[in-house]
């Protein structure tokens, strides 16, 4: 169980490294807005799903993986809206004014 | 553990390279996203150091920093939304 644990950890890595070559060769926000919803969201699920392997269960691991599938995009959409906005100058929601 | 090893070295080079874009990003919210990356990467360095030491302490850890990197980010989204500078 612990080489499969290590091997879990490792494509965690991977996929973190490929997250940090994707964050600095890619040349728009957007695109490394997804590289970083999406990739990083895997590498992390490979070293959570790892540790719960290596230690032999536990509720930690679980309520990180889903509270990061849950938020991961959330918070992506959240920037992406933003940056759309600000750039596009809208207005934000409710039109209050004040923005 | 020389697996656990080749797993550091990557996430250690993920780092360095999110620490690049943190660092030369043209506006803020490439900043905001090299930073939630950066502390996605130190999610994984948190657990693989808690599975090389044989504890379970970091897991704890591990579930302060998910928390905190999307409360960060929302927060940074709210600032650019309302308007704050965005170079």
């Amino acid at each position: 169980m612990r080489e499969v644990a290590s091997l879990f950890l490792l494509a965690g890595a991977a996929f973190s490294f490929v997250a940090g070559v994707g964050m600095v060769r890619y040349r728009d926000t957007l695109s490394r807005l997804h590289v970083a919803g999406k990739v990083t969201t895997f590498g992390a699920a490979g070293a959570l799903v790892g540790s719960w392997l290596f230690h032999g269960g536990g509720w930690q691991e679980v309520a990180i993986l889903v509270f990061l599938l849950l938020t991961s995009p959330a918070g992506s959409h959240a920037l992406a809206r933003a940056l759309t906005r600000r750039v596009h100058r809208l207005p934000e929601w409710p039109y209050s004014g004040d923005s | 553990m020389s697996t656990a090893a080749v797993a550091l070295a990557l996430l250690g080079c993920a780092a360095a390279l999110c620490a690049v874009r943190v660092a030369a990003g043209p506006n803020f919210v490439d900043r905001v996203v090299a930073a939630d990356a950066l502390a996605a990467v130190l999610l994984n360095v948190v657990l693989t150091v808690g599975v090389v030491w044989n504890t379970r302490d970091y897991v704890d850890v591990a579930v302060v920093l998910a928390a905190l990197a999307f409360v960060g980010t929302v927060a940074a989204a709210r600032f650019v939304s309302r308007g704050g500078p965005l170079a």
